[in-house]
């Protein structure tokens, strides 16, 4: 048990902490948050979701990103994901997301907002 | 000082007074319940529950108990407007909606604060809806009642058991509408711890705690043509029997007393200052016998010794100081040595059998009446003392008889058993028992006549007293305790190491000595009474022609004649007695 | 370790008692044997709040607010929800209004106007681990207060919010403390009142088993501002998971240095015990708490003395409710201006209210001082239930009163909840139609008091005895119109007289229901009837024209009063008639009207 003797100790274990809800924290300011979508369902999953899910997730870590899972986005190539900004309803839809496109999404849309090649504008949730 | 306005009237009074006590300044009696004040004795009841003493506050949202509301600067009080008159009434209606309904034949009746107050406020019928009662099982000693169907939980007997005797017999048991105050387990007070003291008797405003009265057998045994009825009488009775006839407290009312009682048809009057004497030839021998191991054999088990004489505190070291119990004197009582005598002595000399001899004794104390019916004081069954009356139940008995106390001339007691001196009649007062025993012990042992005879140093009111006396070069330390509480204390010095090497200790139960006793007229919380009644029996003592015990013919001749030697054999078997240890709840 | 998803699941009071401990069991299991304890963890956390729609199951991050779980419905949630993306759509909240399905509980009426402070964590963290208190700057208020405030600054922080005694009382907290803190002695007590006795109220309970760190932080920075190095917990026995949670709290923060000796490496001291209840309400009263502490007979005594002038062992002491404590760490951090914009004037802050009776949304709710009584009915609690009519909401619990349509547009506060003849209370908050007895409501309160009370003082313990009494008579038809009057009269006293809170209290929801619903006292006692149809001894059960003589209902009656030939219309007995109700429930052709 790591014993707390002085503010410093307080504010170094509050940042270990943090880990622990960090999926709660980022739950209550979703609303600010850029929401990363990406669509399951058998079909989904077959097309290898799971696995860009995991690396989307692991990829934005310490960003202000949260990566979701969802139902099927769509009729889209999938593997599918969506993107929401913060604040805003229009989701854009990126289909057929390898984990190089995966990679593209995140570096050119989500961190810069350049467009990319093949992306969908859609207004549904 | 705090400056306040009561009723419109201005007054000042020390911060920290009570609203109460600020309108007593002013003459303006707020009507009390369970309010009670003894404070030179430390009684005060502050439970402030009763709610009759209510009172408008400027300011405050709702009525404030007076008992027990500080005042504050500039304070406003109203005790008399519409909202605390209706208050007041509906406070003792419901009072009275959970409270038998029989005055008529309550031992209370005339004396019942709850009774006063209902006439006070002009209480006529009752006007609160409801029928639910709480009752319960009645507790009958030989001393008390316990008739709690009549409690109303004002906590004066709780506070006097607890906080001043430290017993610890009574407490609030049962929640709500069935609370009431009652032993552990609601056992009977004799499977307690109680000591019988019955000074929760004299603090009951209502008749919820009475003493058990006697004073229809005594009718019976007085009627009883085969029967020689014969009375002690204590020394405390007489200096307060004129209370309960309008004379002033402190009133010496002997002579009549005795006149009285042989006009009731007592065959012979006696006096319990006879058998007090007698006590401290016994008490006094014991006491030189322990001081001489003491000093010369080096045995420091044999000292202090304890007075032994008042029955509250035998029953308190038994059952609360076991590890002490060796410590008190064995002599009985001045009670049970008469009882004891005149059931051999002036049996045999009034050539009848023990059982045909009615001995009564009256009492200021209700401890005495349990004390009387122990086992240990008879013999085959029957009581060395058969009856005890207290003061209370004598006064009605007067009073049922037809007899003008007034108009009495004043008459002697009868021989031999009559004849006493000063010493015993200091008895009745705190201090006085151990002086009566230091003016015999001092003489005996020094063999020199005393060169004064009171000991001014061993008298007072303060609850705990340290006395020195000179014995020959010798300094006797006394220790003096009246009120359980003080005696506590005084038990767990000796029992923690004695520092103050204290060689006797007198106790005393009641508060001011069995002036105080909770069978005498009530006092309802006035120590100026207690007072005046001690000096009343220093007084007899100074006017006194004898005022030693060992000069008194009538114990010399007892013991030319009958007993033999003081702590002898016969002595021992009729004067003395054991102590049991007893593991109460 | 990160997890990719969480699932809360709700262990509040109610949700508890519907097997939720056993939902997240079974959650547990499917995560397992699905090979996802890496990815996804199953927390136990406090109340949620939304108490009709339990057991409540919250998937994070995505913020989905499951109602209504059952254990079995564990596979499937992970199953589907967790493994394949999809939400489990019959488990979702659809608002009645509006028939939408709402996803995400803040946009929920239920919660729209509701703000959680006292509650922050509530639902949130996992109660029983200390570093997810931490986590969410737990603890940050207590350094803050010893190593950078002095404790006047600490008072007057208290002070200026203006956070008064949620625990009913309604006095300034931070005159509280400053009393307590001018008292000078060598030994001073903290005690925190956890004695939550109201019927039906759950809100300290909650935050105790929900959040029980942010008591245990309170408590020392009281500690600190007023010199104190002992604090106490009096908390009732019949709360066994609120004991637990605390206990383990109070162990942790020892653990890890935030109680014990030299706080945050200052010279300041303070550690916390734990004091049980015996089942006594009167012992939430601060005087009869204490001496119930100290092993004598739980009885109020007089004040003065104040508490904090001489209360436990005759030492300085500061005596305060749970959720008056659970605000103090977020006044300190977040300052008293900032809590001072919250609610009214005279009130500032949130209020938690237990919310139940007649409502649709039964549950425990957080709102900020001024919200409107009908907000908190018609927006929040979702409306009468099955549509009836909105008769009374009773607020304060047993020393509370009923306010009426005519009420509900007061702005809750303390100040005005008193004007308009009731008091905020502790927060119980019922809700009446037109099938409740006004009357009956009043004597089931007064029973209570009844049993409640210590016994002490003759008001109380005799007055309201005979209150009960006379309601009683009431209730069976066997008063008169005069029985009113000396209700009246009688419960006026009783509060002018009564020496502490609970019997000056207990005439008040006599009083307030006389005064606004005068009208069925009388229909009780002049007319012999109950217009709500609750009284057993006034319902009249009568046969009408509907009856074809079939004689199940004479069949049927214990007292054999119904008398009537075979296909005749039956009759029934008024005189005998016991009021069983056996004949109405046999009667198939509605032929028997109860009146």
């Amino acid at each position: 048990m790591p014993r707390i003797n002085s503010v410093e100790d307080l504010k170094k274990l509050k940042e270990q902490a943090l880990d622990k809800i960090a999926v709660r924290l980022q739950g209550e300011d979703i609303d600010s948050l850029t929401q990363i979508y990406v669509g399951m369902d058998e079909s989904g999953m077959q097309a290898g979701a799971k696995e860009v899910f995991h690396h989307i997730w692991s990829a934005v870590s310490g960003k202000p990103v949260v990566v979701l899972q969802t139902a099927k986005i769509g009729d889209f190539k999938e593997p599918a994901i969506k993107v929401v900004r913060p604040g805003q309803h229009a989701a854009t839809v990126f289909e057929g997301v390898t984990i190089d496109k995966a990679n593209e999404v995140i570096s050119e849309f989500v961190e810069k907002g350049n467009p990319i090649e093949g992306m969908i504008a859609a207004t549904h949730e | 000082m705090i400056n306040l306005k009561i009723d419109g009237k201005s007054v000042s009074v020390p911060a920290g007074s009570t609203v109460l006590e600020a309108a007593r300044a002013l003459n303006i009696t707020i009507p009390t319940l369970c309010h009670l004040d003894l404070h030179d004795t430390k009684m005060v009841n502050k439970a402030a529950s009763c709610r009759v003493c209510v009172v408008e506050v400027k300011g405050r949202r709702n009525l404030a108990p007076a008992c027990a509301t500080p005042v504050f600067e500039g304070m406003e009080v109203i005790t008399n407007n519409i909202r605390v008159m209706e208050a007041r009434r509906i406070v003792m209606e419901l009072l009275i909606s959970d409270h038998p309904k029989d005055c008529l034949s309550c031992r209370k009746a005339g004396n019942c604060e709850l009774q006063d107050l209902s006439e006070l406020l002009s209480l006529r019928g009752h006007s609160i809806s409801g029928e639910s009662v709480s009752t319960y099982k009645k507790d009958i000693t030989p001393s008390l009642i316990r008739d709690m169907d009549k409690c109303i939980m004002c906590r004066r007997c709780e506070t006097m058991c607890n906080e001043v005797q430290t017993v610890g017999a009574l407490s609030g048991i049962n929640r709500g509408f069935n609370a009431v105050v009652s032993s552990a387990f609601e056992l009977p007070m004799d499977e307690t711890v109680c000591t019988h003291c019955g000074q929760c008797v004299a603090v009951c405003p209502t008749g919820a705690l009475t003493e058990n009265d006697h004073s229809l057998k005594v009718y019976e045994a007085l009627a009883d043509p085969g029967k020689t009825v014969i009375v002690q009488t204590a020394p405390a009775v007489r200096v307060a029997l004129g209370e309960a006839f309008g004379e002033e407290p402190g009133s010496i009312m002997t002579g009549k007393m005795v006149a009285a009682l042989k006009h009731m048809g007592f065959d012979y009057v006696f006096d319990t200052n006879f058998s007090a004497d007698l006590t401290i030839m016994e008490e006094g021998a014991e006491l030189l016998d322990r001081l001489d191991k003491f000093l010369n054999h080096q045995d420091t088990k044999a000292l202090p010794i304890l007075t032994s004489c008042c029955p509250a505190w035998v029953n308190f070291i038994e059952s609360q100081f076991p590890e002490l119990i060796h410590i008190p004197s064995s002599a009985k009582s001045p009670q049970q040595m008469f009882g004891s005598i005149a059931k051999s002595y002036f049996a045999e000399k009034l050539g009848i059998d023990r059982k045909n001899l009615v001995v009564v004794s009256l009492m200021p104390c209700l401890a005495k009446k349990q004390e009387a019916h122990m086992e240990q004081y008879s013999v085959d069954g029957n009581q060395d003392v058969d009856l005890v009356i207290t003061t209370r139940e004598f006064a009605n008995m007067i009073r049922q008889m037809n007899i003008n106390i007034h108009e009495l001339p004043d008459m002697e007691y009868d021989d031999p058993l009559g004849i006493s001196t000063g010493a015993g009649m200091i008895f009745g007062s705190t201090g006085g028992v151990i002086e009566a025993a230091v003016r015999t012990a001092y003489e005996l042992k020094t063999k020199h006549p005393l060169e004064k005879i009171e000991f001014e140093q061993l008298r007072g009111f303060e609850g705990v007293r340290l006395g020195h006396v000179d014995v020959d070069g010798f300094t006797l330390n006394i220790g003096i305790a009246h009120g359980l509480g003080n005696a506590r204390s005084l038990l767990e010095e000796v029992r923690d190491g004695n520092p103050r090497e204290i060689h006797a200790i007198e106790v005393m139960a009641c508060p001011g000595g069995c002036i105080g006793g909770a069978g005498q007229p009530y006092h309802h919380g006035n120590s100026d009474i207690l007072k005046a009644r001690q000096k009343a029996i220093y007084e007899i003592d100074k006017n006194s022609k004898l005022r030693k015990s060992h000069e008194n013919p009538a114990i010399i001749e007892l013991y030319k004649t009958f007993l033999g030697e003081p702590l002898g054999e016969r002595a021992h078997q009729l004067l003395h007695t054991h102590y049991y240890v007893k593991e109460k709840v | 370790m990160n997890y990719k998803m969480q699932i809360l699941v709700c262990g509040g009071t109610g949700c508890l008692s519907s097997e939720s401990e056993q939902i997240v069991k079974n959650l547990k299991h499917e995560i397992k044997k699905n090979n996802l304890t890496e990815d996804v963890r199953v927390i136990l956390a406090g109340c949620f709040g939304f108490c009709e729609k339990g057991p409540i199951v919250k998937i994070l991050p995505d913020n989905t607010f499951y109602t209504q779980v059952k254990p079995a419905d564990a596979a499937e949630i992970i199953e589907r929800h967790i493994i394949r993306g999809h939400k489990v759509e019959r488990l979702l909240f659809v608002e009645p209004e509006t028939q939408e399905v709402i996803s995400d509980s803040k946009h929920m009426n239920f919660y729209k106007k509701q703000q959680r402070i006292a509650l922050r964590n509530c639902g949130f963290i996992d109660p029983s681990d200390i570093e997810e208190y931490i986590a969410r700057d737990g603890y940050a208020a207590l350094a803050k207060a010893v190593t950078e405030m002095t404790r006047d600054e600490v008072v007057a922080e208290v002070k200026n919010s203006g956070l008064r005694g949620r625990g009913g009382g309604g006095f300034s907290t931070g005159l509280k403390w400053e009393f307590a803190k001018k008292s000078v002695s060598d030994e001073k007590y903290v005690i925190c009142n956890a004695d939550e006795g109201d019927p039906g109220a759950f809100m300290d309970r909650s935050i105790l088993e929900g959040d029980p760190h942010s008591i245990v932080e309170a408590m020392a920075i009281c500690g600190y501002a007023i010199g104190a190095a002992e604090g106490r917990v009096y908390i009732r026995a019949e709360y066994p998971l609120a004991i637990t949670r605390l206990q383990k709290a109070i162990d942790d923060a020892r653990a890890y240095g935030l109680l014990g000796k030299n706080i945050f490496g200052t010279d300041f001291n303070f550690d916390i015990l734990l004091s049980f209840g015996a089942g006594a309400f009167v012992c939430g009263e601060e005087t009869a708490l204490i001496h119930s502490m100290e092993g004598e007979r739980g009885e109020p005594t007089t004040k003065p003395p104040f508490p904090a002038e001489s209360g436990y062992w005759g030492k300085p002491t500061n005596v305060n409710n749970v959720e008056t404590l659970a605000n103090i760490p977020v006044i300190l951090l977040k300052g008293s201006q900032w809590f001072k914009t919250i609610g009214t004037e005279k009130s500032s802050g949130t209020k938690v209210f237990a919310l139940a009776g007649k409502i649709n949304n039964v549950g425990l709710i957080e709102v900020p001082m001024g919200t409107t009584l009908r907000e908190v009915i018609y927006e929040i609690g979702g409306g009468i239930k099955d549509d009836r009519q909105f008769k009374a909401v009773q607020t304060g619990g047993p020393s509370g009163g009923c306010l009426t349509e005519k009420d509900l547009d007061t702005p809750i506060d303390f100040d005005n909840l008193i004007t308009k003849g009731s008091m905020m209370g502790s927060g119980g908050m019922i809700v009446m139609d037109e099938t409740d007895c006004m009357p009956a409501v009043a004597k089931f309160y007064l029973e209570f008091t009844q049993e409640e009370s210590c016994g002490k003082c003759t008001p109380c313990r005799i007055g309201t005895r005979r209150l009960l009494e006379l309601l009683e008579m009431i209730t069976d038809g066997k008063a008169e119109m005069r029985h009113l009057d000396e209700l009246r009269r009688l419960s006026r006293v009783i509060c002018d007289t009564a020496l502490c809170g609970l019997g000056q209290t207990a005439p008040n929801p006599v009083l307030s229901t006389l005064d606004a619903f005068w009208d069925e006292y009388v229909a009780h006692v002049k007319d012999h009837k109950c217009p709500a149809g609750r009284c057993e001894k006034l319902i009249r059960y009568n046969i009408n024209d509907k009856c074809i003589g079939c004689t199940a209902c004479a069949r049927k009656c214990p007292v054999n009063c119904i008398t009537g030939e075979r296909k005749q219309k039956h009759e029934i007995d008024q005189e005998k008639c016991i009021k069983c109700g056996a004949c109405y429930s046999a009667c198939k052709f509605n032929a028997i009207d109860k009146m």
